[in-house]
């Protein structure tokens, strides 16, 4: 017996940023798979919109009504929880309507335990496997997905000027979040903030500022560097100095941290608590100098990083149960502290 | 003491040059923030599966010779300002997926455990890892940020979402822009190599590679409509920004008479473009999806534009030019 993979093409939260024709291009994509299903969240004009473009290509649609406007992972709960549902096993992503999609194709794969896929141009389905191509770079690569996976897909329909306004759709299957598994109160803690919508930069330094972050990279110089940006050094020259007050790396400290004093103990490089396994994990200095310097008086750094107290501290790092584990991300628990969730402001 | 993680990407053996730019970013945080900066790679070891090699598509990033390889990388990550270096060996070939790497990638993230990680915006893998990293860790993501301040640096991108030092939480940024550093002096640092178990995600199965169409490039592109493409002054502007930003010029056949776009990047009217970022100058007869940031040069903004400037195209491009040809 085979299993053909079970569909559903998650639209998103809201509708596409410019033309639909990316919009219906996912849904086209989906209507190669029998038994397809059109997935959308978020207000109900954007549920009718996306309803009335799946119907036209005869995909059912379900919708989940929410005013909740979360971050990445937020809407992967939303999408995971419908998948689980509808007991899908690959998901079409559009990750070409709006530009926070893309980041939902891997974490939905990550809450569905799927593979993942991005910037797929062109998808075909063979029995139980998939053919794909996608996009890394100049290269085409051709892929075969076999099992559950999640595929983000920038697949464009036919050109649309204009298209007749969406009617509420009485098709569209309604799911709310407590028929999910996800309390919204929950869910919330990734909500993002409210932001005034952002009016297009209008001067020659903003517009630069803005493309700065797309140019090509310099290529490295012959004796090292990184070939950064020179504007930003100026404003960040002196931040080269750590709080406490040492210069990381300098010539001075970096004699010190040679020093045999500062050398820890050899018997720590093969403690357990160091490393994942003593056997696969070696420091290739330290193979050659057990004197060598990742002791946690290293004067270089203060403290080893890798002391499992420093690593795992919580101030340092997220909590590692809340991060770690899974199952709190599908059941809507928030993975980062709350300050962190809402720290933006306008740039 | 925390860790700030930078994925390095290999590219022929050196790091990819948006890798070094995610690593001089990392280190300008790690500084302020008193952390430990952790550069990681993952790299093929052909002594655990010899078959991986006739795989298409597979980059030769290896660490042959062992010994000089790791050298090499070493020093130049150390000039870049790394703390320590992970390198970290996999079964699985070098392909930029997570299917690929994730495996080799996620030990790296157990066992460091890092506030932040950085990935180069640019660099091959940043776009399958960082988001799957960002999920798997539960972390914020930022794309395309950059660092600002002096002794509070936080990292902040175009949406205006920022991580700082005081932050709950961990972070998962691709760098679009970092400062420009001086080069670190000293080469001699930890290297520590890890060998996780396990290799490739066997349900993603590469078959083959060729190039890509210019209409499908996920990278930049300029977009210029037929009257400016008629204005060798503009035309010339055009080229040099192209130039420093690392684009492709497309427009339509008029544009190519013209001589301003080349024989392969003529695109036909209204077609499809899903790029990172679109700058159209005048108005081209493109269908731009609603993932790509758009700016326009000689005609007006509107909702979705991220940036408008509108008055005379040759003189705008042109300034616009010098200005990022001297960052």
């Amino acid at each position: 017996m085979t299993n053909h993979p079970v569909v559903a093409v998650w639209l998103g939260s809201a509708p596409p940023v410019r033309s639909i024709r990316w919009l219906d291009g996912a849904l086209e994509a989906a209507s190669k798979f029998p038994g397809a299903t059109a997935v959308a969240a978020g207000d109900p004009t954007w549920l009718d919109l996306a309803a009335d473009r799946a119907s036209r290509l005869g995909l059912p649609s379900v919708g989940v009504p929410t005013d909740l406007q979360l971050d990445y992972l937020g809407w992967a709960q939303v999408m995971a929880g419908v998948a689980r549902q509808l007991g899908a096993t690959t998901i079409l992503v559009d990750e070409a309507s709006r530009p926070e999609r893309f980041a939902e194709v891997a974490a939905l794969a990550e809450l569905c335990d799927a593979a993942q896929l991005t910037h797929v141009v062109a998808i075909a389905p063979d029995a139980t496997t998939i053919h794909a191509s996608r996009i890394a770079g100049t290269l085409l690569q051709t892929v075969r997905i076999h099992g559950p996976a999640v595929i983000g897909i920038r697949i464009s329909g036919a050109p649309i000027d204009e298209y007749p306004t969406p009617r509420p759709s009485a098709s569209m299957r309604r799911l709310d979040l407590a028929a999910l598994g996800l309390d919204p109160v929950v869910l919330g803690h990734r909500a993002l903030p409210p932001r005034a919508s952002q009016e297009p930069r209008r001067s020659i330094e903003r517009v630069a500022e803005h493309l700065a972050v797309h140019m090509a990279p310099r290529k490295a110089a012959p004796d090292g560097g990184n070939g950064g940006d020179a504007a930003i050094a100026r404003d960040v020259r002196v931040s080269r100095r750590p709080r406490d007050g040492k210069v990381t790396r300098s010539g001075s400290e970096a004699k010190d941290a040679r020093d045999p004093k500062d050398a820890r103990d050899p018997k720590d490089a093969r403690d357990p608590k160091d490393a994942r396994d003593p056997k696969d994990t070696r420091d290739l200095k330290d193979a050659r100098d057990p004197k060598d310097a990742r002791d946690p008086k290293d004067a270089r750094d203060g403290k080893d990083a890798r002391d499992p107290k420093e690593a795992r501290d919580p101030k340092d790092a997220r909590d590692p149960k809340d991060a770690r584990d899974p199952k709190d991300a599908r059941d809507g628990k928030d993975a980062r502290g709350a300050k962190g969730a809402r720290g933006t402001k306008d740039a | 003491m925390a860790a700030v993680l930078v994925h390095i990407d290999l590219e022929g053996g050196r790091p990819h040059a948006s890798s070094l730019q995610a690593l001089a970013a990392g280190r300008v945080v790690a500084s302020s923030w008193g952390a430990i900066l952790y550069a990681a790679v993952i790299v093929h070891d052909p002594d655990r599966r010899a078959s991986d090699a006739a795989l298409p598509g597979v980059a030769a990033a290896r660490v042959p010779g062992e010994a000089r390889a790791i050298h090499a990388v070493r020093v130049a990550l150390a000039r870049g300002g790394a703390d320590k270096i992970v390198v970290v060996k996999t079964e699985a070939p070098i392909v930029p997926l997570w299917s690929a790497l994730g495996t080799a990638w996620q030990a790296v993230l157990d066992q460091l455990r890092p506030r932040l990680v950085a990935f180069g915006a640019d660099a091959p893998s940043a776009g399958e890892l960082g988001p799957r990293t960002a999920a798997r860790i539960g972390a914020r993501l930022f794309l395309r940020a950059r660092a600002h301040g002096s002794d509070d640096v936080e990292l902040r991108d175009g949406g205006g979402s920022y991580a700082r030092a005081g932050d709950g939480g961990a972070a998962v940024v691709l760098i679009g822009a970092a400062p420009r550093l001086a080069t670190h002096g000293e080469d001699d640092i930890d290297v520590m190599v890890m060998s996780p178990p396990g290799g490739a995600d066997p349900r993603i199965e590469l078959v083959s590679t060729a190039p890509a169409e210019l209409a499908h490039t996920t990278g930049v592109l300029i977009a210029i409509g037929d009257d400016a493409a008629a204005e060798p002054e503009i035309a010339r502007a055009t080229q040099r920004l192209a130039k420093v930003l690392g684009a492709q010029v497309v427009g339509s056949a008029s544009a190519a008479s013209a001589g301003v776009v080349g024989p392969g990047a003529v695109l036909e009217h209204d077609a499809p473009l899903a790029p990172a970022l679109c700058v159209t100058i005048g108005v081209p007869a493109i269908d731009l999806a609603g993932a790509a940031s758009l700016v326009r040069v000689g005609s007006a903004g509107g909702k979705g534009v991220d940036g408008a400037l509108t008055g005379p195209i040759a003189p705008n491009l042109a300034e616009l030019a010098r200005v990022l040809e001297g960052r």
